[in-house]
């Protein structure tokens, strides 16, 4: 299965993983968001639709990307988390930082 | 009997090369198994734990050298799930890494923290290389089970 897909939606390049981000996938998806970066890509977007696994190594990607974007007059944005990858990036404050968008469900996974 | 404690045999027990795709596919079977155990509501918490520490014993304990291997051991009881991951590294000081995962600035850091955030009870072995890590079910404790008594590794 491929773990992820890049689309063109505007002017912003779509991440949709289809499986989770963690530290086994990072590092070719870091080097496929360097070459998009160097190309001009300003808005990035991540879909963790597919997602039920964010760990500390896909969280680093995402503020890489957010940084890097940054600097160059962008944005990034993190769109379909689920109730679990949510709550976490709250904790870590981080939901600002990257413009993550509502859970894609409300039903809590635990007590 | 022999008054010492019988450790509990692992309820899965896996010895791993040290490559991140074995600590992934390893997560994923972690996953279904406690999801078939009626673990739901702690499958996030100790998976999360299980991919930081295997992450851990594999990048910086055992460096991803081929010749040295990680050992991963569950154990479940009513109350408690018991997770330990050891590797084959000289270990490290736990004491100064941070251990909040919000303290961490840029992108690295974060994977202690997110453990001791997770996790119900973190001990490491003094040399660093050996790490336990408890988690509440939520569920009631067997009756005569003595609580924790029987269980070395989170007491």
């Amino acid at each position: 299965m491929i773990p992820y897909v890049i689309e063109q939606v505007g002017t912003q390049d779509c991440v949709r993983l289809h499986g989770d981000l963690t530290a086994e996938l990072v590092p070719a998806l870091q080097a496929e968001l360097r070459s998009r970066l160097e190309k001009g890509a300003k808005h990035v977007c991540f879909d963790l639709q597919a997602a039920v696994m964010l760990d500390s190594s896909g969280i680093g990607l995402l503020i890489a990307a957010a940084n890097s974007l940054a600097r160059a007059g962008g944005d990034l944005e993190v769109v379909h988390p689920s109730p679990d990858i949510y709550r976490m990036l709250q904790s870590m404050r981080l939901v600002g930082r990257l413009h993550v968008g509502p859970p894609s469900s409300l039903e809590p996974s635990h007590g | 009997m022999n008054g010492k404690r019988q450790a509990r045999r692992p309820a899965l027990s896996r010895v791993l090369n040290s490559t991140l795709t074995e600590a992934a596919t390893l997560c994923l079977e972690l996953r279904g198994f406690l999801l078939s155990q009626g673990l739901t509501p702690v499958a996030y918490a100790v998976e999360l734990v299980a991919r930081e520490l295997l992450d851990n014993a594999i990048t910086h304990g055992n460096r991803s050298l081929a010749d040295k291997r990680v050992e991963f051991r569950l154990w479940v009881k009513p109350a408690r799930v018991t997770m330990q991951v050891s590797d084959e590294g000289e270990g490290f000081d736990w004491r100064l890494q941070p251990r909040s995962p919000g303290d961490a600035v840029g992108p690295s850091g974060r994977g202690l923290g997110l453990c001791f955030e997770y996790a119900d009870r973190v001990r490491f072995n003094a040399r660093g290389n050996r790490v336990t890590t408890c988690f509440r079910t939520g569920r009631q404790p067997s009756t005569g089970s003595g609580g924790g008594s029987n269980d070395p590794l989170c007491d």
